[in-house]
């Protein structure tokens, strides 16, 4: 079967962009097609001559020493990884809520859900949730799960602050890695839960909302930190209802909101 | 193919030369499609720069399924155009400013060159979305059609109905094309 004729231009195109034909050469090479491709392959050369600006010097320069810093840096904190005794640590923690739950010191576990970051109890809640989280199957419930945990760290954030205790660093970090983590799975799924995706826009919404109120609060050298976290929660909204946008909801395609015909469709990375 | 695996996992183990390397190879790729996107100078160093940022950050996730690294990369840079645009509502399609003609040309080519380019950013700008989208990544961006089509989310055969449609369009509204032709 010969070739479509959308298949030669595109093989011309391709020829004249990355090889540098010519038109003509392209001509001669398809005698058959010449009069219906000329004035298709020289729109193309003159969009290709149109679209062909360089980057300044300096500023490639200048953009390729940020980024190679920035390849040095990341590429030095994960060769150093996580110290082993931390691991240990960890799984100690899991070990013992496992034996808390079987042995039935399931009230203890209770007891822990409501502890805060620095309580005593505060680990074995922690520890809970990753056994919670080694028997959770699937995407979705994985996702579901994710964002569980992420608002638990909103909650305790919260309360933290109603306290007047120290929001740690590590419970906002932690709550926009479980968020990543949700946005993460449900980027690449091609339909999704309406309940998912809502869950999903209303908890980056939460956060962005109560980190700023939190900023506002905050002793100065905390307020950088907070603002930092807002800037990756705003990023995280963003994403969120992008894929709120462009993911078809389970049982009623046709739910996405009106975005879809404004904007083109982000494809996840 | 063989050889994008592996280049794959090296930028997902964070190799520094693979970085390197990706950087070499697209950054003036990502910069033009950007620049055509955005239509300033300003703009697309701006989020060309994030792109590779983004890039970065993202790597350690990075799954590779079979298609080219520059399906990847470019996706990134297409979403941070698309949010780009939805948080600056204004304009949202303003691509190929004159005054991006590359500052090596001659006076007079210059000139000839911000004519033609005022012509086909008013062309570009009768588009579908689509179209415009498969027009700057394939010519601004430097993508093949099998690319392309990874980046939109689109089977090759689409995108190369598009490519046609796009170009027929942007014949019949320009003028004097010939002139050097």
């Amino acid at each position: 079967m010969g070739k479509r004729f959308e298949d030669i231009l595109d093989i011309c195109l391709d020829h004249i962009v990355r090889d540098g034909w010519t038109v003509e050469r392209c001509l001669e090479t398809y005698p058959e097609h010449s009069s219906q491709l000329e004035p298709l392959l020289r729109a193309g050369r003159s969009v290709s001559e149109g679209t062909s600006v360089e980057p300044k010097a300096d500023y490639k320069q200048a953009l390729k020493r940020q980024v190679q810093a920035s390849i040095h840096a990341r590429a030095a904190e994960s060769q150093r990884g996580r110290p082993f005794w931390t691991l240990q640590r960890g799984w100690a923690l899991v070990a013992v809520a496992l034996l808390v739950v079987l042995v039935g010191g399931a009230g203890t576990v209770t007891a822990s859900s409501s502890s805060l970051p620095g309580d005593v109890l505060y680990p074995v809640k922690t520890a809970a949730e990753r056994v919670q989280g080694f028997f959770t199957f699937g995407d979705e419930a994985k996702a579901n799960f994710y964002m569980k945990l992420a608002e638990r760290r909103l909650e305790e954030m919260k309360s933290l602050s109603e306290k007047d205790r120290v929001v740690p660093a590590s419970v906002v970090r932690v709550m926009s890695s479980n968020t990543d983590r949700a946005i993460g799975v449900l980027g690449n799924r091609d339909v999704l839960d309406e309940a998912t995706v809502t869950r999903l826009v209303d908890l980056t919404t939460d956060q962005k909302l109560a980190l700023a109120e939190l900023a506002q609060k905050a002793p100065a050298a905390t307020r950088v930190r907070l603002m930092e976290a807002l800037e990756r929660s705003n990023e995280s909204h963003a994403r969120a209802v992008g894929i709120q946008a462009n993911t078809p909801v389970r049982g009623n395609q046709n739910s996405a909101p009106s975005l879809r015909n404004a904007m083109p469709e982000r494809v996840d990375e | 193919m063989e050889d994008e695996g592996a280049f794959a996992r090296q930028l997902k183990e964070r190799d520094p030369e693979a970085w390197t390397r990706l950087y070499e190879d697209y950054m003036p790729r990502i910069y033009r499609y950007v620049a055509a996107r955005v239509g300033s100078q300003a703009e697309a160093e701006d989020l060309t720069g994030q792109v590779f940022m983004k890039a970065l950050e993202s790597g350690p996730s990075f799954r590779w399924r079979g298609a080219p690294v520059s399906a990847w990369l470019f996706r990134i840079a297409r979403n941070q155009v698309i949010d780009y645009w939805r948080t600056n509502k204004s304009g949202r399609q303003m691509p190929l400013d004159e005054n991006l003609v590359d500052g090596n040309e001659s006076p007079e080519r210059a000139a000839e060159l911000s004519s033609d380019i005022r012509q086909l950013k008013w062309a570009m700008a009768q588009l579908t979305e689509a179209q415009r989208e498969v027009i700057n990544l394939r010519f601004a961006g430097g993508l093949t059609t099998v690319e392309v089509a990874r980046v939109m989310g689109k089977s090759q055969g689409a995108v190369k109905v598009m490519q046609h449609a796009a170009l027929a369009s942007l014949r019949k509204k320009m003028v004097g094309w010939d002139r050097d032709g």
